[in-house]
């Protein structure tokens, strides 16, 4: 059955590519490690703000990844593909975050309509008042949608809708097997379709 | 084919669609699919819509310092001594260590119940029996002692009136 889906487009290649700046970063080069971090830090960054909802946290614990990154330089092993081991430290950090009942401030901010972080750019300047109303209603129910799905559910959507992750890869960077992960899809979509299909 | 709404398990091909990520062969069949079937064809149109809900929600751009503030820690870091940056190693490079101290915890632990500490009878030749001893001793000595005492004041008591 999985067979028939597509492994994503040169993973191979970004395996050995990734596996191998940070396999020079072990071996002192920084540059290499600029690289990664240029590469990865949008999304890393952007997951754990989706995760959070919080744009100063998200900040904080993406710098933690890079961090840990860094410190593991020296006993980095290849086993599995870079941005799954990078997105495994990224979800076990905000999953932590969100049970040590941090979260709580994070709700609060979700009432707020102005958001936070860097100002959101609008997509287009000409846009009216109402449309922009209606965009930021909209918008506050995906995240509310997304902030009431089960923190593991929640990963496992924000892994395979935005950051494109294979079943395998999610499976790894939430320490569980690839069923369980389909199984949390699932259930997460389902959620999602009853509580966002009518914003089309 | 089967309808694969109906099981959980194939409704994967029905995501995987909506995401645009099912082969070309596969995506065929399923698009001759719901051609007939109504009910993955309404799935397919609200899981269409969740996609495009989601889609809308953009995340802000990073903070331009984020590098700056990420090297600064990192040279934070390799100035510490080396006993800070022990403690700021992750905690799953310990993790190899962990069963063995486990196991020096249990063979302590063994040792411990194997031969419990008693108060009430200390091994014979002990340092603290051979103060006893030796404490025993002086009180008998001293009794003793004492006891010659008495019988002298008796008899040095005695002596005087006999003598007159």
């Amino acid at each position: 059955m999985s067979e028939g889906v597509n492994t994503s487009i040169g993973a191979s290649a970004a395996l050995d590519y990734d596996a191998q700046l940070m396999l020079r970063v072990r071996d002192g080069d920084g540059a290499s490690f600029t690289e990664l971090l240029e590469k990865h830090r949008s999304p890393v960054v952007h997951f754990l703000y989706r995760m959070v909802q919080d744009h100063a946290v998200a900040e904080e614990l993406a710098q933690e990844v890079f961090l840990r990154v860094y410190r593991s330089r020296n006993t980095y092993e290849p086993t599995a593909k870079f941005t799954t081991w990078l997105f495994r430290i990224a979800t076990h950090l905000a999953l932590n975050w969100l049970r040590d009942g941090k979260n709580e401030r994070g709700q609060e901010r979700l009432d707020d309509v102005t958001g936070d972080g860097p100002a959101r750019e609008v997509p287009d300047r000409r846009i009216t008042v109402e449309q922009r109303m209606v965009y930021e209603v909209r918008l506050d129910e995906v995240r509310r949608a997304i902030a009431a799905l089960p923190e593991k559910q929640r990963a496992a959507v924000l892994m395979h809708k935005y950051e494109e992750m294979e079943y395998s890869q999610i499976a790894r960077a939430l320490d569980c097997s690839e069923s369980a992960v389909k199984s949390l899809l699932f259930r997460a979509y389902e959620t999602l379709r009853a509580r966002l299909a009518h914003m089309a | 084919m089967n309808c694969p709404i109906r099981n959980e398990e194939t409704a994967e091909l029905l995501l995987a669609y909506t995401a645009r990520r099912l082969d070309p062969a596969k995506t065929a069949i399923l698009e001759s699919h719901m051609g007939v079937c109504p009910e993955c064809a309404e799935f397919r149109v609200r899981q269409e819509m969740v996609w495009q809900a989601l889609d809308t929600w953009e995340a802000a751009p990073v903070t331009p310092d984020f590098n700056r503030r990420l090297y600064r820690r990192i040279e934070f870091e390799d100035a510490a001594p080396w006993y800070r940056r022990l403690f700021s190693t992750p905690w799953t490079m310990w993790k190899p260590a962990i069963p063995l101290a486990c196991a020096g915890l249990l063979v302590v632990v063994g040792f411990v119940l194997d031969h419990p500490v008693s108060r009430t009878a200390p091994p014979a030749g002990a340092p603290a029996v051979r103060v006893s001893v030796t404490e025993a001793e002086q009180v008998e000595n001293a009794l003793d002692d004492l006891q010659l005492l008495r019988q002298l004041d008796s008899s040095t008591a005695s002596a005087p009136s006999e003598t007159m």
